[in-house]
């Protein structure tokens, strides 16, 4: 286990460590033991050191100090399951300390939770100066059925700050002419995870954020393609994440300069690739995985040497309709209408099969696509019963229309269109 | 409570397969030769459930019951293996000793600080180890970004969403309508978009599961996957030097299976490590049918010791040993050195294999005479099997008088 350096994060362990052996004491030996009252010292000497104020928050399988994870050791984990437990009882995962409260209030509080593990939860709780207690608002990777649009908020962020790692990471290929591996491999397994939170809720959150469409944005979303699209194929891993990053790599050359073409784009970055570090060192630990290798190959295949691989079909595909979005007489081109021209590139601009695959990927009408409804422009947020009847935003409210919706191509039926 | 029967039994093996994962970490942590015996034993173990085993924060789960808790001194990888990122692995057909090796060592360099949770991470994430199936889920460096600061309620991110929905739509159409006459955007927008629609209305989307099957399987790998990789391989010197033995594996048998052609592959395993090289020999038996033209390619390439040719050729019950005798036998393998060939065949004599190996390659009197030759004078190695052989197989009056010479030399040389 790597030990923490962070004064201010171990005294948050030792609070959890000390807060429990309050419990225990007061559980086994009742409020006026000597052991409850050393212990509940050390709590306020934990809570002094760790600079009030803070709030730790009790995740189901960790705590954060604030956004910072604690490194926990299995001894305070498993203490720190035991406040969880307890806290979740109260429905209320986050403990706030603004300032270091009394011994009579640490007393009151491990009073609570050993009340509460003892299944007494609390209706009101007691007012406990210095201390509050609240609700938490997350998004657990480990189960279903939160609210969707916590999920959107969590993705928006989330995608967000690829965006700003991708822009950096493509800057620094750039500039170097090395290829990033690690970086890039963290970029992928970023994005794989906001797709195990919802493939559409991540399709939904790029396509609805603001609007600037830069080409980290664009990149994002190429990636994000390929990976839509190899996780509805049920591919391995190895392949998924080989594509993904091959398509990350192509995207930093291809959307670097307007009009470069996939195959050069490809050559550019298999030329970075080669020159990032093949050695395992502490840098770059890059010993030729299942992954470097399969990446490379791909790579390699998409700049039109060596053998042929199915995925530079996909990799091409995605790489055209993404450099669709901005027509060439500068026009963007909504979600709706990269679809529409995508039904009509298949079998001649992009492959027959992964062409296919890319359109059902996210339903006739994807995410972000714009839709008339009853009469009413709305905009599709996810899957509906029919390839043709999608759930919408229209006026602001979700609608799952009985009716066909039409696709609103604000290119096409552009009510200023001379 | 103890459990009898079917379960009862699987508990207590897969408290065993628990108890072996742990002795391979300990084993390697006391630097102790016997973990990849227990390596070997977990493996077998682990084939024999065939269950996948599930990673929890404090202890490893498969098929509902318990295989290993983690404690103060016991089993300190599962924390910050599961901290990590790590939530199930899944043993595949191809799984071995080496594979659980590597797994352990990284879980020891986890567990002792040598690495943290993101490089053990992404050790997992770029497909290691590749005989075991990894399912990664959200590390603890990626949960502060679970958490929302403050509730919003559902209502106003759809109206937000709708608005920013509607102000997009107002402004493309309005800058379509600047850049381009209504006849360029009905031929360029609005036709392709009608098409959608009737597409979507009669469901002519998508893959049929027949197609997508097919699609997956090409995406996964097949023989142009592995080909290419080869061909990188073949083309990229230093990371063919640099592949890890697992991985080499791995590729001669996806090569194998995919029925490719061999000698790309073959030139790739010369260019190996002496580590990998071996590793690769030994994953696949179905090698050996090409033993002399992997000898020559051993040969060629730059880490070659004798000592791996001896074992790459005395592998697979003497599989290639066999192979590199039949090529002897019909003149395949005049690239040879004879050196070489005498030593490997010297030493299938001192390992017992020359009646099965070497008497027929001397009774064969059509094959090469200095193939014969090398064969007679491994032979010589052994007094008895000498004996057999000229009884068997005599001289002849036919036979080269180079071959009358050095019988005659050997059995003047024998005790």
């Amino acid at each position: 286990m790597i030990e923490s350096t962070r004064p201010d994060l171990e005294a948050c362990i030792e609070l959890i460590e000390q807060l429990c052996a309050c419990m225990r004491a007061l559980a086994a030996h009742g409020a006026e033991h000597d052991d409850v009252h050393s212990s509940a010292q050390a709590c306020r000497r934990a809570i002094a050191a760790a600079k009030p104020p803070f709030g730790l928050r009790f995740l189901s399988d960790s705590v954060l100090r604030e956004r910072e994870p604690l490194p926990l050791t299995l001894g305070a984990f498993r203490r720190s399951q035991i406040m969880a437990r307890a806290l979740y009882q109260q429905n209320t995962p986050e403990l706030r300390f603004s300032e270091t409260p009394s011994l009579e209030v640490i007393v009151k509080l491990a009073k609570l939770f050993v009340e509460a593990t003892q299944g007494n939860h609390r209706s009101i709780v007691p007012r406990l100066p210095g201390i509050t207690m609240h609700k938490l608002y997350q998004v657990d990777p480990t189960s279903n059925g939160h609210d969707e649009t916590d999920v959107d908020r969590v993705l928006r962020a989330e995608l967000y700050f690829t965006s700003t790692r991708v822009e950096a990471l493509h800057r620094g290929a750039l500039e170097t002419g090395c290829w990033p591996w690690l970086e890039g491999q963290h970029t992928v397994a970023a994005l794989e995870r906001c797709l195990s939170l919802g493939v559409t809720a991540t399709a939904r959150a790029l396509e609805l954020a603001p609007p600037e469409w830069t080409a980290a944005r664009r990149s994002v979303a190429m990636v994000s393609n390929v990976l839509t699209v190899l996780t509805r194929l049920r591919t391995s891993d190895v392949a998924r994440r080989a594509a993904a990053h091959a398509m990350l790599a192509i995207a930093g050359y291809g959307l670097a300069q307007p009009s470069v073409s996939f195959a050069t784009a490809a050559q550019r970055a298999l030329e970075a690739v080669h020159r990032a570090p093949a050695t395992s060192g502490d840098d770059e630990p890059v010993a030729p995985s299942p992954h470097r290798l399969r990446m490379t190959a791909l790579l390699s295949a998409c700049a039109g040497k060596g053998s042929s691989m199915a995925l530079t079909r996909l990799l091409h595909a995605a790489f055209t309709l993404e450099s669709k979005r901005m027509d060439p007489s500068g026009q963007r081109l909504s979600r709706i209408d990269l679809q529409a021209w995508l039904c009509g590139a298949i079998g001649r601009e992009v492959d027959e099969a992964f062409g296919r695959a890319m359109l059902a990927s996210l339903g006739a009408y994807p995410p972000g696509s714009h839709v008339m409804s009853d009469g009413r422009l709305g905009v599709v947020v996810g899957p509906g019963k029919a390839h043709d009847r999608p759930i919408l935003l229209v006026g602001g409210a979700l609608t799952a229309p009985d009716a066909p919706v039409s696709p609103a191509s604000p290119l096409g039926m552009s009510p200023w269109a001379k | 409570m103890a459990a009898f029967g079917a379960q009862g039994e699987l508990a207590l093996k897969l408290r065993a397969l628990g108890d072996e994962l742990d002795d391979v970490v300990t084993g390697l942590r006391n630097r102790d030769a016997l973990a990849i015996g227990s390596a070997r034993k977990l493996v077998a173990s682990w084939r024999a459930v065939g269950e996948p085993l599930l990673w929890y924060p404090t202890e490893l789960r498969s098929a509902g019951k318990l295989v290993l808790a983690a404690e103060l001194e016991r089993a300190c990888f599962v924390l910050p293996a599961y901290q990590a990122g790590l939530r199930a692995l899944m043993p595949t057909e191809h799984m071995t000793g080496e594979d659980v090796l590597a797994l352990g060592e990284q879980l020891l360099y986890l567990e002792s600080g040598e690495i943290d949770g993101e490089a053990f991470f992404m050790w997992l994430w770029s497909g290691n180890p590749s005989g075991l199936t990894v399912l990664l889920g959200h590390p603890l460096s990626a949960m502060p970004g679970m958490v929302l600061e403050q509730p919003i309620p559902p209502d106003e991110i759809w109206q937000s969403h709708t608005a920013a929905a509607m102000e997009e739509w107002n402004q493309l159409a309005w800058n379509a309508a600047q850049a381009l006459p209504a006849s360029a955007l009905e031929a360029r927008f609005r036709a392709p978009a009608l098409t959608l629609a009737a597409r979507a209305a009669q469901s002519d989307l998508g893959l049929s599961s027949h197609e997508a099957d097919a699609l997956r399987d090409a995406c996964d790998g097949g023989p142009d996957s592995v080909n290419a990789q080869l061909a990188l391989l073949a083309e990229r010197p230093e990371l063919a030097a640099l592949l890890p033995p697992a991985e080499a594996a791995a590729l001669v048998r996806a090569a194998i299976s995919a029925r490719l052609k061999l000698p790309m592959l073959l030139q790739c395993i010369g260019m190996m490590s002496e580590a990998a090289a071996a590793a690769a020999i030994a994953a696949e038996p179905r090698l050996m049918q090409h033993a002399p033209r992997l000898c020559h390619e051993l040969l060629a390439g730059k880490t070659i010791r004798s000592s791996l040719l001896m074992r790459a050729l005395l592998s697979h019950s003497a599989a290639g040993a066999r192979g590199l005798c039949r090529a002897l036998g019909t003149g395949e393998m005049r690239e040879l050195e004879g050196d070489l060939i005498s030593i490997v065949l010297g030493t299938c004599v001192d390992l017992g294999h020359g009646a099965e190996l070497l008497l027929p390659l001397w009774a064969k009197r059509d094959a090469p005479v200095n193939a014969r030759a090398l064969a007679l004078q491994a032979i010589g190695r052994d007094g008895p099997l000498f004996n057999q052989a000229l009884a068997a197989t005599p001289l002849s009056i036919d036979d080269p008088p180079e071959l009358q010479a050095l019988a005659a030399a050997l059995r003047g040389s024998l005790p």
